[in-house]
């Protein structure tokens, strides 16, 4: 591997020999050759190819299923229904980024009584071709009786709107429940001082209401799942997924088997951001596999990932927001209505608790509901919640800012929230670089600048994320030339074998060349959580970095063997030099770390390292972004025309990574902002399920967006690592909105702000 | 001796307190010294063996990813959040905009 440092390393990491630097990953050529596999590149002998029969309908019960027609098509080798699962338990299992019902998981997979979106799954076929399965499924015959669908969060929340479970009753925090079944599943407040004091404080107080769409995470690799149920009981699978082991625990239970009966491969990933953590194929490959007795493979088409995949939330909210005329925030009340989808468990919790949370305000009043509607299940999508709901919040905080007539930074830089604050979950902030992104915005050569011209405009906002921590496993073998193979379970989405392999090798004292990270299945390494929350650079990190430690004891340890010696006597240094105590003759012992590792295999045996680390202290991100943008008044159309991205990441282990994440999140967000979302017709058939239709934005669309890493280290890593990968998403709608309102003097209330939403709200304020 | 702070959603289980204070050298210990005097709260916090379902329990600002046995400091603050899921017309706007 042919290490790049064309860049010289932050101020912050000069004090390392490998973090800091841009080694190129260890994976690029097999991508880049087209070597890498992923799962639609997976063939087994016998295999089987599967397809899905999918609803026509948004909203309807089941009345029958008929098979048989398609079960005697020539080739077709098995078709099942939601009727030959086992009956699912009512219980929790963990979804990665949170938990759900295992019954709710099921019916997501395959549907039961009701189907309750367009796409949802109702029988799948395996055949001895995907032609054959494609006939097969126009042989099944399924008489719905089709009732009304819900398809807006509102609507769903009214009284006497058509129920999609009989059984959803709003649940609240407390645990108390409603007396009628309802679509809100669930209700959270949170409050901090009293909101009617703070208002009554304030000089300013502006009240906006904001809708969002629904809006897909887009990523360019449609779903997969591949499995083969062993004639020993055991099942092999192989996935498109951001966490073996979720969905290892997900098929387990369904199929009701133990988890050590399934063995889960993660393949290759082509893209995630958080919607590839639900299983949707999996289980059906399983059960389709178990009654063939032959592997078999199902993969989606672009249109079914649209239509029955996750995508996030759609939102109705309202913020009301109170200042001083010295820009003092006195309060603040935030309305949150989420969909969840089909079933419960939108992002709403964390949107609320994201909310307000950049600033130190006395008086706040969160609200969210959790609502369910007939449009696919939601997923987690980077960082889930929070773009929709700071979106509404940083607009009305900017409005205030311009009433005012403050600037925009100095006002947030005047109520930003510090280390000692308090959010209004009660979650106080250790150490932060909530005031460094801001200063550092300020101080950047783009918000130094002019900008000219007719309807033009500059807008900035902030980001605020938690990140997490949680469990990763490493372990690490050392070879006898001393380089190291590590195995790694997480997902590699955005260059963590390259940033967990520098923290291994940062913390042995040896180049990153020499360790080989391989990410391998749910047997052959221990739990290790979804490729998500931003947490795998700092908590695989973390396990690197205890790995090696242990590495580094066990090599003084055979040092000291060697030289027959109190191990105690022995130093493992940061310079990968094991030193011990002077011979009988008074000569220095010392050895480098590839001379040790050449002595392993005859002292005493190989080395390896083990770390399986479950961590808490992540470190919340935080996140300043200025866009430029100008927008055409006969069209609508907004281009952006400068865009600057500032951001802690406590240390930049891999910086071009993190330049990649930031930029990555500012293109998904500014698609959020003017392009994307889902179209439904009246009877919930979305009528643009394909790439042509479902804009998202491309490299013609975006100027080069410029990163200033900010490093604020996070005292709860040994490297002071943050996660990176979902803060970026969230600053740009709100920056773009207030870059608009700049140019065209127009407020926008709702996402994505698209060249109809924008000239209906030019035509509208001319009347 | 540490610190509880009880979300609004949660204060119809302690009479309204937002603030309590318990000792337990970890989370489970903290609950049972709570349970006496908030028998309600102490009955959503915990699930069998686990948190209570929904909800996630913060030590210091950190969400505790090893459960009720998770060690508390002294002076510890505990929250209590809701569980981190990582998901128009004013009738439906996408009616209106797919009408010609």
């Amino acid at each position: 591997m042919v290490t790049a440092q064309s860049q010289p390393q932050s101020k912050e990491t000069e004090q390392y020999n490998v973090i800091g630097t841009r080694p190129i990953r260890h994976d690029g050529v097999d991508k880049v050759t087209g070597a890498a596999q992923y799962g639609a590149d997976l063939n087994l002998p016998g295999m089987l190819a599967g397809r899905v029969l999918r609803s026509p309908h948004a909203h309807a019960r089941i009345v029958s299923i008929d098979t048989s027609k398609a079960e005697a098509l020539d080739g077709v080798k098995a078709v099942i229904t939601n009727a030959d699962f086992p009956r699912a338990a009512d219980a929790e299992i963990d979804t990665g980024e949170g938990t759900a019902n295992l019954r709710w998981v099921l019916d997501n997979v395959i549907a039961s009584d009701k189907v309750l979106y367009k796409g949802h799954a109702v029988a799948a076929v395996a055949a001895t071709d995907h032609h054959i399965a494609e006939d097969a499924l126009e042989l099944i015959q399924v008489e719905y009786e089709v009732l009304t669908p819900v398809l807006d969060v509102r609507d769903a929340m009214v009284d006497g709107s058509p129920l999609l479970h009989d059984s959803l009753h709003t649940k609240e925090l407390d645990g108390s429940s409603s007396d009628n079944a309802s679509n809100t599943a669930s209700h959270l407040q949170f409050t901090k001082g009293d909101t009617e004091e703070g208002f009554a404080e304030a000089d300013v107080v502006i009240e906006r209401e904001f809708e969002t769409s629904m809006a897909h995470q887009g990523y360019i690799e449609p779903h997969n799942g591949t499995a083969y149920w062993r004639a020993d009981g055991t099942l092999d699978v192989w996935t498109s997924t951001q966490g073996a082991f979720v969905v290892r625990d997900s098929v387990a239970p369904l199929l009701q088997l133990s988890p050590s009966q399934v063995k889960v491969t993660p393949m290759e990933i082509g893209g995630g951001f958080g919607g590839k953590i639900p299983v949707y194929l999996e289980p059906l490959a399983a059960l389709l596999s178990q009654r063939t007795g032959r592997p078999v493979k199902l993969t989606m088409n672009r249109e079914e990932v649209l239509l029955a995949t996750g995508p996030t939330s759609g939102t109705y909210m309202r913020v009301r927001m109170g200042a001083k005329s010295d820009g003092t925030i006195t309060a603040a009340d935030v309305h949150l209505a989420f969909e969840a989808g089909a079933y419960p468990g939108s992002p709403v919790g964390a949107g609320a608790m994201c909310s307000l949370a950049p600033y130190d305000i006395p008086n706040q009043k969160i609200d969210g509901y959790d609502v369910v509607v007939n449009k696919p299940k939601t997923a987690a999508y980077r960082a889930p919640g929070a773009p929709q709901a700071e979106f509404a919040t940083e607009s009305v905080l900017n409005e205030l800012a311009e009433q005012i007539g403050q600037d925009p930074l100095e006002m947030r830089l005047k109520n930003a929230s510090v280390e000692g604050n308090t959010t209004a979950a009660g979650m106080p902030f250790g150490v932060i670089g909530n005031v460094e992104c801001m200063t550092a915005a300020q101080e950047s050569p783009h918000w130094q600048s002019e900008l000219e011209g007719p309807n033009r405009g500059r807008g900035v906002a902030q980001g605020f994320w938690f990140n997490i921590g949680f469990e990763s496993s490493a372990y690490a073998q050392v070879n006898g030339d001393g380089t190291i193979p590590l195995v790694l379970g997480s997902t590699d989405i955005g260059g963590t074998r390259a940033s967990i392999a520098m923290q291994l090798a940062e913390t042995l004292g040896i180049s990153s060349d020499d360790v080989h990270p391989h990410v391998v299945d749910t047997n052959s390494v221990g739990y290790t959580q979804v490729t998500g929350g931003s947490r795998t650079t700092f908590a695989g990190g973390w396990a690197a970095y205890e790995c090696a430690m242990d590495i580094r004891k066990q090599m003084e340890q055979r040092a000291a063997q060697i030289w027959e010696c109190d191990a105690g006597d022995v130093a493992y240094g940061d310079d990968a030099i094991i030193r011990g105590p002077a011979d009988e003759d008074g000569n220095d012992r010392q050895f480098s770390f590839k001379e040790l590792a050449g002595q392993l295999a005859t002292s005493g045996g190989h080395i390896v390292g083990r770390a399986d680390v479950n961590k808490t202290s992540s470190g919340p991100a935080f996140a300043t972004h200025i866009v430029d943008v100008e927008v055409d008044p006969d069209t609508g159309k907004v281009d952006i025309l400068r865009y600057t991205a500032v951001q802690d990441a406590g240390t930049a282990i891999h910086p071009a990574y993190v330049e990649g994440q930031m930029q990555g999140g500012v293109a998904q967000g500014v698609g959020m902002a003017l392009n994307e979302e889902y179209f439904y017709d009246d009877s919930g058939d979305l009528k643009n399920a394909s790439l042509l239709d479902y804009r998202m934005p491309t490299a013609l669309d975006l100027p080069m967006i410029e990163p200033i890493i900010v490093e604020v280290p996070n005292p709860g890593h040994p490297y002071g690592v943050r996660g990176v990968g979902e803060v970026p998403i969230i600053p740009p709608a709100p920056a773009v909105r207030a870059a608009i309102a700049s140019a065209i003097g127009v407020h926008m209330t709702e996402l994505p702000m698209s060249p109809r939403a924008i000239l209906d709200a030019t035509v509208l304020d001319e009347d | 001796m540490v610190t509880v702070l009880v979300p609004q959603s949660l204060r119809t289980l302690t009479d309204g307190e937002a603030v309590l204070t318990a000792e337990g050298h970890n989370l489970r210990a903290v609950i049972r010294d709570l349970a006496p005097r908030y028998p309600e709260l102490a009955e959503r916090l915990i699930n069998g063996d686990r948190i209570g379902r929904g909800l996630s329990l913060a030590i210091n600002g950190d969400v505790v990813s090893t459960g009720l046995i998770t060690k508390v400091p002294a002076d510890a603050e505990i929250s209590i959040v809701p569980q981190i899921s990582g998901g128009v017309n004013k009738q439906n706007r996408s009616h209106r905009r797919m009408k010609p």
